[in-house]
């Protein structure tokens, strides 16, 4: 996972800070999980999520991934002296905050989506927790 | 069909977000309530109380503020950024009488048929706008879904709702389908090492350079 187009190639490293304020409620499914910290979720990451939890649910339901990997990160290659200017960009990242909500499941019941979300969390470098959707009463 | 649920206020003098947090550290929402032309009135609440009943999905609350008491429906509800806690609540004063616009949660009930054909039940619109008078207010909208085939749709019309309850949405709006998952593929291994294209530059560029290079 990666953008097709971007405007630039490479990205400063920019700050986390505060909580998520947008994208914190299950919108999509019925289940979701949620980050608890703020991280880089790497695009290999939210790839092996996604297989964990496709895998787990063979063809029932459906997966939505609520994330994607708009940050380059760059890197230097191995013994390379300092200097001679920014690595290339070595892979993609998605910017989590506490409170996002990451992963959502819709079409299978509830003791499923917990299970099949704990396999994704697994692949989190986050701590994560179960969430369901909540219906506005306004 | 809504209740009127009776909840004991109090007028709030300190306001701003820092009198805000205290009173929420010592177990009270702060709230208001507004509408009618009347003047706005900020509340305390308390939390644990209004918090039931909110997960509970009421609407329609009898404010005793005082020794006032006001008819309210609940027009927005502020969670945190983990949607937990409440940390605000708006209410706007009602009318017994008169038609209001609220989002109700919309359940569907049973099995679909094209379920066992390899189908899987999508609900695209899980709570649904409707304009009714404020006693008619319904806990939830139920429909089954037993009848839905493989590859078929269930539209707004198709619903049955309970008598004078109309939606706002549009007729032909889809609710839920019934579809077969087609499984994503992998994204291919060399795709990652590829580079996006960078917007607004020339890709001749890169070529000539290279070529200037060699």
């Amino acid at each position: 996972m990666m953008p097709k187009r971007v405007l630039y190639r490479k990205s400063q490293r920019g700050k986390m800070k505060g909580n998520a304020t947008r994208g914190n409620t299950v919108a999509f499914g019925d289940y979701g999980l949620q980050s608890l910290q703020s991280s880089w979720i790497t695009a290999r990451q939210i790839e092996a999520g996604r297989i964990a939890c496709s895998h787990y649910l063979r063809r029932e339901g459906r997966v939505f991934i609520r994330i994607f990997p708009h940050k380059p990160v760059s890197a230097k290659p191995l013994e390379t002296r300092m200097g001679k200017g920014k690595g290339e960009p070595e892979f993609w990242v998605a910017i989590v905050k506490p409170g996002t909500v990451m992963f959502e499941i819709t079409g299978v019941d509830e003791p499923t989506a917990k299970r099949a979300l704990a396999r994704v969390a697994h692949k989190m470098p986050v701590r994560t927790r179960f969430v369901t959707r909540r219906h506005a009463v306004a | 069909m809504a209740q009127t649920i009776t909840v004991t206020a109090q007028a709030r003098s300190a306001l701003g977000s820092r009198a805000n947090k205290r009173l929420r550290d010592t177990g009270f929402i702060p709230g208001v309530i507004y509408g009618h032309k009347q003047a706005v009135v900020p509340v305390t609440l308390p939390r644990k109380e209004l918090s039931t009943h909110l997960n509970r999905g009421a609407h329609l609350f009898s404010l005793a503020v005082g020794q006032m008491s006001e008819t309210v429906l609940v027009k927005e509800v502020q969670y945190d950024h983990l949607g937990l806690e409440v940390l605000h609540v708006d209410f706007a004063r009602v009318d017994l009488n008169e038609r209001v616009t609220v989002t109700v949660p919309l359940e569907l009930k049973g099995t679909p048929k094209g379920e066992a054909e390899g189908g899987v039940l999508q609900q695209i619109m899980s709570e649904m706008e409707v304009e009714c008078l404020v006693t008619d207010i319904p806990d939830i909208i139920r429909h089954n879904v037993s009848d839905l085939g493989l590859n078929s749709v269930l539209h707004v019309k198709e619903l049955t709702l309970p008598p004078n309850v109309k939606p706002t949405a549009d007729e032909d709006q889809i609710v839920a389908t019934v579809r077969e998952i087609v499984e994503e593929a992998a994204t291919p291994a060399e795709g990652e090492t590829a580079e996006p294209e960078v917007i607004g530059r020339k890709p001749e560029e890169g070529e000539a350079g290279e070529a200037e290079k060699k």
